[in-house]
């Protein structure tokens, strides 16, 4: 997975997403999730994402039981809670499995999705690092305040959003030094190279083959 | 140097503003994708702050109709890998819808105004979030054939709520947030 | 030859109306020039106006010029400007957007369509210099504050400029971190021959590698040349005097003083003789 192209991996998961779409078998929506739990292990993100899985499982169950009460056959309750449990888990393996600057670079490359959009995407993930520690003075000056004991949530919003305005007001400050940087070097120029691999290789033209004959199968079966 | 006479000034055109727009909304939507994660729920309902975030960015930067739904895609990319929420792919499609809405609402000619204060951000958020949530729950209900009941009792509600609660988040930070962009009051 | 050559420049900013006042100034190739001043003096607008941002960036109201390399900045655009000189400024953090330590540095040479095979050699090349080599995978997140300074100046290094423009570099660090800044600023200097401009209030911190100082007050130069010339004159013409290292103005004092003193026995008697010595000259006065 690590191995496939960055635009290879999307494609995996944009084709899981859509056979899970088509698909209400409760047994091959599970040998989906199989599947999928398979090459996270391989991935060796299994650990890392357990709990993440176990929650989501429990959103699911909850969800596939929530539909009992209002005549939905349990097949059907079961089939939609593993639907959403395969999407997400597709979005959870494509992330664990591609580096965000290379998928951008195969947007702006292969899909021909504008850079600055693409640029807007990962830059705004560069940012989120540095607001967390912003978002802890929030959450000081919050407490300090005694905002949290207001008893009406109207009024507890309104504290809240003031007390979030100098993050906004500092980051519209930083946001001038940024494109300071942008313009300085050489940001929105029409020939623009990168540096990240992102080219298919045989294997990953092998993978988009797969991908078509499961999807023509899952048709078919339907 | 002691020369006071003055000098013969000749204006240039500023060109700063070719790039800040994409500076703006990548710094905002990070707070956005920051404040979805650690901010409290305030009596049950939770304020989604990407869709605040890109509310206020379309407002104060006045995109094109084209800028202000890639504004939308990025926000919804966001959302999708760092959301907890289940099926967040959702999202690529229901904020970029967000997104034309709001700019499609601002180029109406309506003031809004309620005694001399400008409703447009609380308006046009509450609008985009509706929008937003709207397009999120009815394509999961149709996806996953969710009952109708659980649809309009159960999920419906929540996007109301959370569009309240954006609603009155864009309006207290709309005004400091435009006064720092220096841009002019608009008629 | 002069790297850079403001030729009675004025400039106001659209808004504010400040700015710099029939600027006239040369900074020689190869110097290591330091800016000082008070907060508003000009510092940061004369480091902008080195790189074109000031007057394309900001607009508002210019006459003379500035001479970047034999280029006047207000006929370029600035990416072009950017590639003889490099700037590194006062929020360093938000001048860095990419992901990774190494996308940051090939940010620029991406955009001028650098080829990718030429990319990761200059690249490399850059970290190493400034003593960031090995961590190229690294995330942006996971590098320290004076990390961070040091990929700023690694991806404007890379565009390989003639002149490094620095603006406020040691406001967030520590004193070691601000010398280390220092050292590899005048490494850079010494060893590859680029010229240094840096803005910078506290002198005490740029003085062992600077050669030449100029001193803003009110947008305008109020003093420039050699160091201890302008060093000499700020005490001498009371100019932004009280920024002089401590050490500098004792030597002063006692210089012009000629004074004799009495047979020191203790650190306090000295100390009490010295300070009541510079006392006696004008306001100058040993607070270290």
């Amino acid at each position: 997975m690590k191995s496939l192209a960055p635009l290879c991996n999307l494609l995996l998961m944009i084709m899981v997403s859509i056979w899970t779409v088509l698909l209400w078998d409760p047994a091959l929506l599970a040998l989906l999730l199989a599947l999928e739990l398979g090459l996270l292990a391989v991935a060796g993100q299994l650990g890392k994402l357990a709990k993440a899985l176990f929650g989501l499982f429990m959103v699911a169950m909850f969800f596939a039981a929530i539909q009992l009460p209002f005549d939905v056959a349990v097949a059907t309750a079961v089939a939609s809670g593993l639907k959403m449990m395969v999407m997400t888990v597709a979005v959870l393996l494509m992330l664990a499995t591609t580096r965000l600057p290379s998928l951008t670079a195969a947007l702006v490359r292969q899909v021909r999705i504008p850079y600055e959009y693409a640029f807007m995407f990962t830059s705004a993930l560069r940012f989120m690092p540095d607001f967390i520690a912003e978002s802890h003075a929030v959450r000081e000056a919050q407490v300090c305040r005694g905002y949290v004991h207001s008893k009406n949530p109207l009024k507890r919003i309104v504290a809240y959003a003031a007390s979030v305005e100098p993050m906004v007001l500092r980051a519209i400050t930083r946001s001038d030094t940024m494109a300071m940087s942008l313009e300085l070097r050489g940001f929105g120029s029409v020939n623009r190279t990168f540096s990240q691999q992102i080219a298919f290789q045989t294997r990953d033209y092998l993978m988009v083959g797969f991908l078509a004959l499961v999807t023509a199968a899952v048709i078919v079966c339907r | 140097m002691e020369n006071n006479k003055p000098v013969e000034m000749r204006q240039v055109k500023s060109q700063g503003g070719k790039f800040r727009w994409v500076a703006v909304s990548a710094l905002l939507l990070a707070i956005g994708a920051i404040m979805r994660l650690v901010s409290p729920s305030f009596a049950g309902v939770s304020i989604n702050w990407i869709i605040t975030m890109y509310c206020i960015t379309i407002l104060v930067i006045h995109p094109s109709v084209p800028k202000a739904v890639a504004i939308g895609l990025v926000a919804g990319a966001i959302n999708t890998i760092t959301s907890k929420s289940p099926m967040p792919h959702l999202n690529m499609v229901s904020e970029p819808i967000g997104a034309l809405t709001c700019v499609l609402l601002m180029g109406l000619p309506f003031a809004m105004k309620v005694g001399g204060v400008s409703l447009r951000p609380a308006v046009i958020t509450f609008i985009t979030t509706f929008a937003s949530g709207f397009t999120f729950i009815t394509s999961f209900k149709m996806l996953m054939n969710i009952p109708l009941q659980i649809y309009l009792y159960g999920m419906l509600p929540v996007v109301v709520f959370t569009a309240v609660a954006n609603t009155i988040i864009a309006q207290v930070l709309y005004y400091p947030a435009r006064k720092l962009l220096g841009q002019e009051e608009e008629s | 030859m002069e790297a850079v050559r403001f030729e009675d420049f004025s400039y106001q900013y659209p808004k504010t109306g400040q700015g710099l006042d029939r600027v006239t100034l040369s900074v020689p190739q190869g110097s290591f020039t330091v800016v000082t001043g008070t907060n508003g003096s000009g510092k940061t607008t004369l480091c902008l106006a080195m790189t074109g941002l000031v007057p394309h960036f900001f607009g508002g109201a210019m006459s003379g010029r500035v001479m970047v390399e034999g280029y006047n900045t207000a006929d370029r655009a600035v990416a072009d400007t950017a590639a003889n000189v490099g700037l590194v400024m006062e929020d360093y953090e938000s001048q860095l957007v990419a992901l990774t330590v190494f996308d940051e540095v090939a940010f620029a040479l991406e955009n001028a369509a650098v080829p990718a095979h030429l990319i990761r050699d200059r690249v490399l090349a850059a970290l190493e210099s400034v003593g960031l080599a090995g961590l190229e995978e690294r995330e942006l997140s996971a590098l320290s504050g004076g990390q961070k300074q040091r990929l700023a100046v690694a991806s404007v290094l890379v565009s390989r400029p003639a002149i490094l423009v620095l603006d406020e570099p040691t406001s967030a660090l520590d004193p070691e971190g601000a010398a280390d800044l220092y050292e590899l600023i005048a490494r850079l200097n010494r060893e590859q021959g680029i010229t240094v401009v840096v803005s910078e209030h506290d002198l005490a911190r740029a003085l062992p590698h600077a050669d030449s100082v100029v001193v803003m007050a009110a947008g305008r130069v109020a003093l420039a040349g050699p160091l201890n010339e302008v060093l000499t004159r700020m005490l001498s013409e009371q100019v932004y005097d009280a920024a002089v290292p401590s050490l500098r103005r004792l030597k002063a004092a006692l210089e012009t003083e000629q004074r004799q003193f009495s047979a020191w026995m203790t650190a306090g008697e000295a100390a009490a003789e010295i300070n009541a010595c510079l006392k006696s000259t004008r306001r100058l006065s040993l607070s270290a």
